[in-house]
């Protein structure tokens, strides 16, 4: 039984203990000195069915329709499932809308991606995305937008194709509207480090 | 080889009851619709026999997407889905020892376990072995299924048409035979 709670277990873990997200940001003047706004979207093509998520029972943490971008400072592959400590940082990104998150301004590496489409109900069910892109921020920066990771799968949620989309425009008219029309969002899409692996 | 590593869970009885017979949602056996789907998982090194397994439909969507089968011997089947795209989603058995388990296959992927039925025939899932994959004390207890050469699908689809009487004498009587008569002349 010790087993069959571990799912459940790291649900709670991660709503409770687990290490800091990259926090979402309502303000520039919220920033500190070393820290940087990071711009960017997740798209999932076809997009996630409310049907395909399953999220039952007391949850704490935001888990629909929200993919967990698992980030370091430092390439490296993930394991075949990732351990608490590799969601530190972790920017947690609503699938299809921009995310606006506070980062350490220092250069970093996106390794993957986990959703969580089964919560409850006596079972976990996580699908894995792959990673491997750069995001390079620069001393300096305050506001930088790394573009649109987009995730073509089938209906057995293995992801046949990523691109990085460049939605720059619709992105800084949104980061406008929010932080006011002063501000300067850098571009900076995230680049591949290798072609990314299948899970 | 592992083919695809699932999680093992030790679960109450009523939750393995649920939906594990081999029910066709209300649909006729001779439905021209239907299709016959089936497999084979030899659980020789498993805590339980497997006495139930569930097949998942994830397209098209549907409120009621988990399909039980019959199951006989570890040859899985269900002889009533309709065009859509399917996986195996778990299996589950008992024992007096042991209580209930479910083995619970991952939702992403599932390669020759997965089946896109465009239109209504005869698919092969394939044939296993289970396999114990070790896990630290603290870790969530996983299983594995290999691919294994035998049963071969022509040996299952015979041994369906012997023990099953329902199937024995619907359309798939003719449709299984003749499958069997050209797998043998491959």
């Amino acid at each position: 039984m010790r087993r069959a709670l571990h799912g459940a277990a790291l649900v709670l873990a991660l709503a409770s203990c687990a290490p800091a997200p990259r926090a979402p940001l309502s303000s520039l003047n919220d920033l500190g000195r070393d820290e940087v706004m990071l711009v960017g979207r997740v798209d999932l093509v076809p997009p996630l069915q409310e049907h395909e998520q399953k999220i039952r029972g007391v949850v704490v943490g935001d888990f629909k329709n929200r993919i967990f971008l698992l980030a370091d400072e430092k390439p490296r592959p993930l394991p075949e499932e990732p351990r608490l400590a590799d969601y530190a940082g972790r920017i947690e990104a609503p699938l299809g809308s921009t995310f606006f998150v506070r980062s350490q301004g220092a250069p970093f590496y996106v390794l993957g991606g986990v959703l969580f489409i089964e919560i409850g109900g006596g079972g976990q069910q996580r699908v894995y995305f792959p990673g491997g892109y750069h995001v390079a921020l620069k001393p300096g920066d305050r506001a930088v937008y790394i573009g649109t990771l987009r995730y073509y799968r089938d209906e057995f949620f293995e992801i046949r194709r990523v691109a990085v989309a460049d939605e720059y425009g619709e992105a800084n008219v949104e980061f406008s509207r929010k932080f006011g029309g002063g501000q300067v969002l850098r571009k900076a899409l995230m680049t591949r480090t290798k072609p990314p692996a299948a899970r | 080889m592992t083919n695809r590593i699932g999680i093992l869970l030790i679960v109450a009885a009523l939750a393995v009851l649920t939906g594990c017979a081999g029910g066709g949602h209300g649909r006729d056996i001779n439905d021209p619709s239907n299709s016959l789907v089936f497999g084979f998982v030899d659980m020789a090194d498993a805590p339980t026999k497997v006495s139930g397994a569930q097949i998942m439909q994830v397209a098209p969507p549907t409120d009621k997407p988990y399909w039980g089968t019959d199951v006989k011997d570890g040859l899985f089947y269900t002889y009533y889905l309709p065009p859509g795209s399917y996986r195996l989603a778990s299996l589950h058995g008992s024992s007096f020892l042991r209580g209930e388990y479910q083995y619970n296959f991952p939702r992403q992927g599932g390669g020759e376990t997965t089946v896109r039925i465009d239109k209504p025939g005869i698919y092969f899932l394939g044939a296993y072995k289970y396999k114990t994959v070790k896990t630290g004390f603290f870790e969530q207890a996983k299983f594995g299924i290999e691919r294994v050469p035998a049963p071969g699908e022509a040996e299952l689809l015979q041994r369906l048409l012997d023990s099953d009487a329902e199937l024995k004498g619907s359309v798939w009587a003719d449709k299984i035979r003749e499958r069997i008569a050209r797998l043998k002349k491959r």
